[in-house]
């Protein structure tokens, strides 16, 4: 069959086609009226409809803590807009403003009075206040979302972040180096009017390839807490210019707290001068004093030129060298290679370190990672200062052997310490443990890094040993002592260098105590820095505290078990020490008691232990003269025999531990 | 009319001819409209024209082999040639095949590439429409014989397309559907009642989904709210208001850089509004004009019914679709994502039409022999 013999069908083919010339012709008509009729209303609305663009502050990744706690977000405010020439009532729009943005009626009304196209009249302000305004439905004004940068912990590990400015651009701390990464992309905002003249913004990012990423932090949110909440009340009761307390895993080198007071609150960071945004514990360098004697000691009994157990005659607290006298706050016979250290005697340290050499000496202190900077990443780290063999003088050859004529961070000096802490490595520190893109992939991350075998795995356990005798009631840092735990440590008292004349200050000094605690098991490195503290100088009495509270509270959150066999005596000790007359100074003596509450204990009976800490546990029942065995680790769950049984009948109990979901 | 027609090499001019041109004329604008997203998306301004230089090239190459194919093969292999449009189609459910875009499942991944099923569907139709109708003859006058079949698989896969979703693509399947039907005889008081029972259930597909909603209020007052769904809308009659009788120029437009979104694909043709004017819009009408003439022309010249109508359905599926997609980005019909024929970006597309333009210069040539 064909199709010409079908007349009607090509009919209604021809029909079609009418439809569809039809239909173009159609088109072809509207498009006539858009681009000829239309052309000039148009095209004006194309040209002027932009009233104005301007690019708004990229978002920026989060910043958590190593537990996933935000310290760095980003939050959405409203920013409200007007255009001055759009509005015809103006007074009583700036009054209507003024109303709901809680501003001078007057500011608003001059800004809305420029004889401008477009103008900000309030920015970042809370969501709810922009929203208001946009319910206001006022001709030529308007309201659009602008991204802002928070710090819910405010001060809170701000010297470590930094902080970003208006734009959102990373200005110091992580937040300036790593900018590009956190650095969301840009986008830009026109304003334009639709036909009808009203006013609206639309946004558009302009740079679509760039990704957000988020930094996850090393450090721990609640110790860094504590270490600036200590540190701080140090500061203030010693009177104090201000203070660094670090504290870190000596075996990774990870950064859990870096605390720096005078602290600042980067939210508002511009009411701070820049000073005080500086991360002093990577940036300032000063004198360490006598923390050095624990290298000194690495150092000499790595090159075997003494054993601990060593006498030295100490020149009964006055000895000459280089034309000045050295005095050592107690007159001293002779003393071991131990002791020394334990009391700190300057004069013993010469001695020792005279039989080592400068320059061996000096080698050490590099090896410790002195003179260099430690590589955290962290901006605007600081060298140090070691004086070269050949400049020293024969006053500089001495006093360096207790940290004197010599400069150090404290983040150096705590890696020092790790390094004994751990056998003698010294670890690369860091901040950033690692970088996850926007889809939750890790784009870098940090691992733990040795720089170098400082001293051996033995020497640094014997040097341990005698570090463990300082912070007891022989040493200088009764104070450091952590119940239930062996601290070792090396507190320092230098002199400062008066910058007015050159000389060392008598009035100005640096306090500070270096440790690792449980000593025989390290877990935490803790520096604590004192900066001219009025008062009391020592490092033992004005930083010593600061390493108990952060320290006791530290191991306490971090779940690690006290030793039993320690407890008992420390606490028969501190009882002791409690009951001579001491110096007033105690910041911290709350330490002991600062876990729980005692519960109500109705003597005969057995109490209920439930909820409590090991070591709180411990402590009870060795008040109650009990044997104690202790099963699983966390919060006491379960006892046996019962709380409220006879003490009489009972010589020992047994409680199970959980840890808290 | 007659045996009248123009041939070159056996090739119809008034098909080749405008096609060669068209293409032409797309290359142009998808790298005019694209540059300047692909340097944003990609850092290479040519990222977009590259791939629709090898559709193109594939396209002609399809176009090529269907010329010479001939057209009564299709005929016999109708039934597997629906049955795999079906497979197709179903496999965009299976999750790993189906790949989703914006939403909705259009596309499916072959080892490397992805194609849409929907354009394999068009073709298959076509060659269905065209066997059952001039077997049938007069008979399509019979509801039974007529409509009734016709309709029910034509439905089974607007249901298929409406459900990935693309009720847009459906619609006009349908349409075009009716559009054949109405030629080979189906009468038109049953094609009424089709439309007055169709469009209840249409409007309660609209209101189901919110985002037609949307685009049925967009495309009724796009200026009630310019910066929200009508944006897209309005930036087109701007484009096209900018442009005026004679352009501001290739590479100039404005729109594209900042407001029309996806400039080179569904609204191509705001940005030849804007920058080759009236004149150069005006040219694409009329190419498209002589090439839906000239495939008329062939269904009317050809030798048997199948053919006829086999001409006559692809070049409907092409008309359709020029006009819809052109109604759209003028506001005259509400938003919906379909493509111009040869100038939008877009390989399946591409190369299904051409290899279309091919089958009717196949049987344009056995019209002349």
């Amino acid at each position: 069959m064909k199709l010409k013999e079908k007349k009607w069908i090509r009919f209604r083919i021809h029909l079609v086609s009418v439809f569809f010339m039809g239909g173009l012709l159609t088109i072809f008509v509207r498009i006539y009226q858009l681009q000829v009729l239309q052309q000039d209303y148009l095209r004006g609305i194309a040209e002027n409809g932009i009233i104005g663009t301007t690019t708004l502050p990229p978002k920026r990744g989060v910043i958590y803590d190593r537990e996933g706690h935000e310290l760095a977000i980003t939050v959405q405010t409203g920013s409200v807009f007007a255009h001055p020439k759009q509005i015809k009532d103006k007074i009583e729009t700036a009054r209507a403003l003024a109303k709901i943005l809680d501003e001078n009626q007057r500011t608003i009304l001059k800004k809305i009075e420029l004889n401008r196209s477009f103008v900000w009249i309030k920015r970042r302000i809370p969501q709810t206040q922009a929203e208001q305004v946009n319910a206001l439905k006022l001709k030529g004004l308007g309201v659009t979302t602008e991204a802002r940068r928070y710090y819910p912990g405010r001060e809170t590990a701000a010297h470590v972040i930094g902080f970003a400015g208006t734009d959102n651009q990373g200005l110091e701390g992580l937040e300036k180096e790593f900018d590009k990464l956190l650095r969301g992309p840009e986008e830009k905002l026109a304003f334009m009017r639709d036909a009808l003249g009203r006013p609206f913004a639309v946004t558009r990012p302009t740079t679509s390839d760039t990704s957000i990423h988020n930094l996850y932090l090393t450090i721990d949110k609640d110790i860094q807490y504590k270490a600036q909440q200590s540190l701080r009340h140090a500061v203030k009761e010693a009177k104090a210019k201000g203070g660094h307390c670090v504290v870190a895993d000596p075996w990774t080198g990870e950064i859990l707290a870096m605390a720096v007071v005078p602290e600042f609150n980067p939210n508002v960071f511009f009411h701070y001068k820049p000073y005080q945004w500086r991360n002093r514990a990577i940036t300032d360098c000063f004198e360490p004093g006598s923390t050095m004697k624990a290298f000194l000691l690495s150092a000499a009994l790595e090159e075997s030129v003494v054993s601990p157990l060593t006498q030295i005659y100490c020149e009964q607290g006055k000895f000459k060298v280089g034309g000045r006298v050295v005095h050592d706050t107690h007159k001293y016979g002779k003393l071991s290679v131990a002791d020394i250290v334990v009391h700190s005697s300057n004069i013993g340290a010469i001695k020792l370190g005279q039989k080592l050499g400068y320059r061996k000496f000096t080698e050490y202190l590099k090896n410790f990672g002195f003179g260099r900077k430690t590589d955290i990443d962290l901006m605007g780290e600081r060298n140090g200062f070691i004086r070269g063999a050949k400049n020293a003088r024969e006053i500089d050859r001495a006093t360096v052997f207790f940290g004197q004529g010599m400069t150090s961070t404290s983040l150096q000096l705590t890696m020092a310490m790790a390094a004994i802490a751990n056998g003698g490595k010294l670890m690369r520190p860091y901040v950033v443990s690692k970088i996850v893109d926007a889809s939750g992939n890790i784009t870098e991350e940090n691992n733990p890094k040795v720089v170098k075998r400082a001293i051996s795995a033995r020497t640094a356990r014997k040097v341990t040993t005698i570090l463990e005798g300082v912070a007891t009631e022989d040493g200088t840092a009764q104070k450091a002592a952590i119940e239930g735990y062996r601290v070792a440590g090396k507190t320092g008292t230098s002199q400062k260098v008066d910058p007015e004349t050159k000389r060392y200050s008598k009035r100005k000094y640096v306090a500070s105590f270096v440790g690792f605690v449980p000593s025989e098991k390290p877990r935490l490195v803790i520096l604590v820095m004192i900066d001219e503290p009025r008062g009391h100088i020592y490092g033992g009495l004005v930083a010593g505290p600061v390493f108990r509270e952060v320290g006791s509270w530290a191991l306490n959150h971090l779940r690690i078990s006290p030793h039993p066999s320690l407890l008992g005596n420390i606490q028969a000790k501190s009882a002791e020490a409690k009951e001579q007359p001491e110096n007033p100074s105690e910041i911290v003596n709350a330490s002991v008691s600062e876990a729980k509450p005692p519960l109500p204990l109705q003597s005969g009976q057995l109490p209920d232990f439930k909820g409590l800490g090991m070591r709180e546990v411990l402590k009870r029942t060795h008040a109650l003269g009990l044997k104690v065995s202790l099963e699983g680790s966390g919060l006491a769950i379960k006892q046996s025999p019962d709380p409220g049984s006879s003490l009489k009948t009972i010589k020992s109990v047994k409680v199970n531990f959980k840890p808290p979901m | 009319m007659g045996d009248k027609a123009k041939v070159y090499a056996g090739y119809n001019l008034m098909i080749l001819i405008p096609v060669i041109l068209l293409i032409a004329l797309g290359l142009l604008m998808v790298y005019s409209a694209s540059n300047n997203i692909a340097e944003h998306r990609f850092g290479d301004s040519n990222f977009y024209l590259r791939k629709q230089v090898l559709f193109c090239t594939l396209g002609i190459v399809a176009m090529l082999i269907a010329r010479y194919i001939p057209c009564t093969l299709y005929k016999k292999l109708v039934y597997p040639l629906l049955l795999l449009s079906v497979l197709f189609l179903s496999a965009l459910f299976v999750p790993g095949l189906g790949r989703r875009v914006g939403g909705a499942y259009r596309w499916i991944n072959l080892g490397g590439f992805s194609f849409q099923p929907s354009e394999m569907v068009k073709f298959s139709l076509a060659v269905y429409l065209a066997y059952s109708m001039s077997k049938k003859g007069t008979d399509l006058e019979l509801f039974t014989k007529g409509l009734l079949p016709h309709l029910l698989v034509v439905g089974v896969f607007m249901v298929l397309i409406y459900l990935q979703p693309d009720l847009g693509t459906a619609v006009i399947i349908g349409a075009w559907a009716l559009v054949l039907l109405f030629v080979g005889g189906v009468r038109i008081l049953q094609l009424l009642a089709l439309l007055l029972l169709a469009a209840p259930f249409f409007a309660y597909l609209v209101w189901n989904a919110e985002y037609r909603v949307k685009r049925w209020l967009a495309f009724l007052n796009p200026w009630d709210d310019p910066k929200g769904i009508g944006f897209q809308i309005i930036h087109s009659f701007l484009a096209f208001g900018s442009g005026g009788i004679f352009g501001a120029g290739l590479g100039n437009s404005k729109q594209k850089l900042f407001y029309l979104p996806e400039p080179h694909t569904d609204f191509v043709l705001s940005i030849m509004g804007e920058e080759l004017g009236l004149l150069g819009v005006t040219v694409a009408i009329v190419l498209f004009g002589v090439l839906i003439m000239g495939g008329i022309r062939i269904a009317l010249n050809s030798k048997d019914l199948y053919s006829s109508y086999l001409a006559l359905g692809l070049t409907c599926f092409l008309g359709l679709q020029v006009i819809v997609n052109m109604a759209v980005v003028l506001g005259l019909l509400p938003t919906k994502g379909l493509t111009l024929p040869f100038i939008s970006y877009g390989g399946s597309s591409l190369v299904m039409t051409l290899a279309g333009i091919g089958v009717l210069l196949n049987i344009s040539s056995r019209n002349s022999s």
